[in-house]
């Protein structure tokens, strides 16, 4: 069959002080009509860029080369104002934030009926008509009287929703889909997934959904191609891929990915990092990361090569011209070799190790209420029962794993514990010490035992401040750590304690990437000599393979501290891997609690089974 | 929305209080009415009769805060706080010191201020977004860079070169219109051209270049790409999207000082002769005539504690996510 969109030696640029970053670079698709095609691949894979240059939709300093072919016309050598009709009209797109990606100050019927208006000629009476159509094929209720309402008066997954009304409004033969389900709950990914699963088969629309998520592949794709550092280094299809993943990169993906079977294991790794895309490369540009590679793949360059059984994919190993010359043991690599143990730091405080089955943190009945305040004197007119009457209780070197979506309370938990929001009532309990009655000096000396990691690593450091400062400043809080030599001194250790090197200590956060900014928070974390850590959602802004490495340095921090940890997720492959327990939070209340065995194997809630079938499975050969 | 203005409205009392006792220590106690009064009469050869005379001529003689040698309700109301700095909130503005009415004379001079300063806003604003959006449109080209440029050029010389270099050209050299003066009705045109043109002119640079962030802010958001994908041009982008977003941070910026327009411009007013309120105000800082400059004072906290209400309004008139409660 005729291809829908050819894209041919596409590749896409910037120029930048270090010279040409080549973000795209020469990659070939074909995308068939009405199929789901899948581009699979980290952050900086150039996965969106490759979209947006189809689109071209491009930030202005980037530049683009090669042939897009939709049907029998060249995109990028198309005029601007031809290219309008496609945006849109015969190619739409949606993306990944809802919340910002629509105008707040349009009404969501105007913003409809401006695609409808530019592709279908539609005004007035008939394109609000048309409109209303739209809201309702893509299961927004009450169609009539949402259409004059404004963005911020949907939920999330409704946005996304009304963002494929938009899109579906220029009747579009291709959607491209960028990471449309990252932002959004399980649940609503679900819907979300399932609603354009039944789109695409009525209007027999082919997708483009680039996605850093195997789960999605695996529920959504026909075909899917892997990139990697702005090249595509597989392409099958899905059963083959999932079955029998080729590309060793595409292997590690699949292996670092937590779940059950991996309990106790430490997660596969791909050890570095994806090499900056500015340098010219020799050989295959995942050599320096790959288990399996051998001098050929430093020094030739591997093309992308019809594979047995369909499919392509770029590696010497299945090139038998040169796979002949792999030497018979391959230099066999420890895959987490990468995180070194480092030494431990310092002599653990006295009764630190002590009682493994200690209760460290017990939390009864706690509630966190945040008054609604109206009329003129704002007077308290109701309240917000952020978290309602949740008991819990956390023992040393154990995981307990809060779980449930956003707006279930599960991050104020977390903060009320830390008392970084104030209790309405509840008791909390850090063995003996009562932390609601501590007032002042008293707190603030508390303050060591528990600490947080949060979400997201890029925004809760100081940018102002060096890596040293930031890892120092809880030590001259809590009076401790010695002089500042001394302190120096344990900056190192716990630099090293969670993979870095002792010298990045006098550098910035923007000068990391995400997963080793993570480390520096957990050695800010640490450097108190904490006995709690409350882990605030602390993978879920990482890719799959750096999130393998901070969960096994968490385990492992865990099995040499004896470090209890609350870790707040909606993740549940990463509570099947590392939760000893598992409370699951539902509108402020804990609906299912128990040992994470009994409760993800044989659900009691209805709630847990929900979100438990939510998750994307991935068919896997494990 | 009723309870909220009632509430906001409510919240100045206490702020105009103090301003209200902040004027009264600055201009009746740090300089007291004997002050005032040898001020006026000259510092040599007055007599204590004369000063005397002065201040009970204008109710300067009572004591400041308790009459002690009044009865009843006069022990409060005859004093010269009552009299003078209470009486501001019922805007009672007393007479100055050259005996006329200050009430009469805001209602008066403010129409020559309000000529001035409203086609003054209204053409900056105007002429200023059309610019900003031109060089929002041609971001990051050589039009946009000499544009800034150029901002930056006028932001740097002095307003008064502005006036001063406008009269010499367009009244000394040219003739066009005369170079000071005011008067009222279709005559008046003649005086007001100038003022408004320098006025526009003088504020231009820096509006432009403000403007001119707002809108490349909003150019740098999702819902612009959103608007791009759809396969809108990109003046439909610019005008609808981007223009409606980026008048929520204009709007609010202008409302606030909407109600102290008609305080008047104090150099230009000077300097075109318009007897306006700026004109006047500066006058009576000139003459020493504190019961004016007080009553600006107060005025001026009174309009701008307006504007501000009326800022936090127009949010919710541009913006469909504020509500106020």
């Amino acid at each position: 069959m005729k291809p829908l969109l050819s894209i041919k030696n596409l590749s896409t640029w910037f120029e930048t002080s270090q010279g040409r970053l080549r973000a795209v670079d020469d990659i070939s698709l074909d995308i068939a009509p009405g199929e789901v095609f899948a581009l699979l691949g980290e952050s900086g894979s150039g996965k969106s860029l490759t979209a947006l240059s189809l689109m071209r939709l491009l930030p202005g300093t980037a530049r683009s080369r090669g042939e897009i072919w939709l049907h029998d016309e060249d995109l990028l050598r198309l005029p601007e104002i031809r290219m309008r009709e496609v945006r849109g009209g015969r190619v739409a797109m949606i993306f990944q934030e809802p919340m910002t990606s629509l105008n707040p100050v349009l009404s969501v019927g105007t913003q409809i009926g401006e695609a409808l208006r530019a592709h279908r000629g539609l005004k007035g009476k008939h394109a609000e008509r048309r409109a209303v159509a739209l809201l309702d094929a893509v299961g927004i209720a009450e169609p009539q009287r949402r259409i004059h309402d404004y963005p911020h008066q949907f939920s999330g997954g409704m946005k996304q929703r009304v963002m494929i009304a938009i899109a579906l409004a220029g009747e579009p033969e291709l959607l491209i889909a960028d990471e449309p389900t990252t932002a959004l709950d399980v649940t609503i990914q679900a819907q979300i997934l399932e609603l354009l699963r039944t789109l695409q088969k009525e209007r027999n629309m082919a997708i483009l959904l680039i996605t850093h998520d195997l789960g999605v592949v695996s529920q959504m794709a026909d075909r899917v191609a892997v990139m990697y550092a702005g090249e595509v280094v597989e392409l099958a299809s899905r059963a083959q891929f999932l079955s029998a993943p080729r590309h060793p990169y595409s292997q590690k993906l699949f292996d670092s990915l937590p779940g059950r079977a991996q309990r106790g294991k430490s997660l596969a790794v791909i050890r570095g990092m994806v090499p900056p895309l500015t340098q010219t490369f020799s050989g295959c540009r995942f050599a320096p990361r790959c288990d399996l590679a051998w001098q050929t793949c430093r020094d030739v360059t591997p093309a992308l090569l019809a594979a047995e059984g369909g499919g392509k994919v770029r590696c010497h190993l299945y090139d038998a011209n040169y796979s002949v010359m792999r030497p018979a043991a391959p230099p066999a690599r420890l895959s987490a070799c990468n995180v070194q143990a480092g030494a431990a730091v310092g002599p653990a405080a006295p009764g630190m190790r002590a009682g493994a089955d200690e209760v460290l943190l017990k939390v009864t009945g706690l509630k966190v209420h945040f008054p609604i305040r109206k009329g003129l004197f704002k007077r308290k007119v109701g309240e917000v029962r952020a978290v309602d009457g949740v008991s819990l209780a956390l023992r040393a070197g154990r995981t307990l794993a809060l779980v449930g979506e956003s707006g279930s309370g599960k991050t104020t938990v977390g903060k009320s514990i830390l008392r970084l929001l104030p209790i309405t009532s509840g008791d909390v309990h850090y063995g003996a010490v009562d932390l609601d009655s501590l007032r002042g000096g008293a707190l603030r000396a508390q303050r060591g035992a528990l600490q947080i990691i949060f979400q997201d690593p890029h925004s809760s450091m100081n940018p102002r401040m060096m890596i040293a400062d930031i890892v120092a400043e809880g030590m001259i809080a809590q009076g401790m750590g010695g002089d500042e030599r001394a302190r120096l001194a344990r900056i190192d250790r716990l630099l090293e304690q969670v993979g870095l090197s002792p010298d990045v200590k006098y550098r910035y956060p923007h000068e990391f990437s995400g997963g080793q900014r993570q480390r520096v928070c957990i050695a800010r974390a640490l450097a108190v000599n904490p006995r709690i850590i409350i882990c605030d959602e602390p993978t879920s802004a990482l890719d799959v393979s750096v999130q393998a490495q901070i969960l096994n340095l968490l385990k492992r921090l865990q099995d040499e501290l004896g470090l209890a940890y609350l870790f707040i997720t909606h993740n549940f492959a990463v509570v099947e891997y590392l939760a000893h327990d598992v409370a699951v939070m539902h509108q402020g209340r804990i609906v299912e609690h128990g040992g994470a065995e009994q409760v993800l194997s044989n659900p009691q809630h209805d709630y847990t089974r929900r979100l438990l079938s939510a998750v994307p499975k991935i068919a896997h050969h494990a | 929305m009723i309870a909220y203005i009632i509430r906001r409205t409510l919240y100045a009392i206490p702020i105009l209080i103090g301003v209200n006792l902040l004027t009264f220590v600055l201009f009746f106690v740090v300089n007291s009415p004997d002050d005032i009064a040898r001020a006026h009469l000259g510092v040599k050869h007055v007599t204590q009769d004369a000063i005397e005379k002065w201040k009970a001529e204008r109710g300067y003689d009572k004591p400041l805060i308790i009459n002690e040698r009044a009865a009843g309700v006069e022990k409060i109301t005859g004093t010269i706080f009552f009299e003078k700095s209470l009486a501001l909130f019922a805007f009672e503005f007393g007479r100055s010191d050259d005996g006329r009415s200050i009430g009469q004379e805001i209602s008066t001079r403010m129409w020559p201020s309000l000529a001035i300063a409203v086609p003054t806003l209204i053409i900056g604003i105007g002429v200023a977004v059309s610019f900003a959006l031109l060089l929002a449109f041609f971001r990051g080209s050589y039009i946009d860079l000499w544009g800034v440029v150029i901002c930056i050029i006028m932001m740097s010389v002095s307003g008064l070169f502005y006036i001063i270099g406008g009269q010499y050209l367009v009244g000394k050299l040219w003739h066009l219109v005369p170079i000071s003066g005011y008067d009222v009705g279709v005559h008046g045109f003649k005086f007001i051209v100038l003022p408004v043109v320098i006025g526009v002119i003088g504020g231009l640079g820096a509006g432009i270049r403000l403007y001119r962030t707002f809108f490349l802010e909003e150019l740098g958001k999702d819902y612009v790409r959103t608007a791009r994908a759809k396969g809108l041009s990109e003046s439909r982008v610019l005008f609808t999207h981007v223009l409606k977003n980026a008048m929520i941070p204009i709007l609010t910026g202008v409302v606030v000082i909407l109600p102290t327009l008609f305080m008047g411009s104090l150099i230009l007013e000077s300097f075109f002769g318009i007897p306006g309120l700026g004109s006047y105000t500066i006058d009576a800082i000139q003459a020493q005539d504190f019961a004016v400059v007080r009553a600006m004072v107060f005025l001026g906290s009174v309009l701008y504690i307006l504007g501000l209400l009326l800022t936090d309004i127009s949010y919710t008139l541009v913006d469909p996510r504020v509500r106020l409660a």
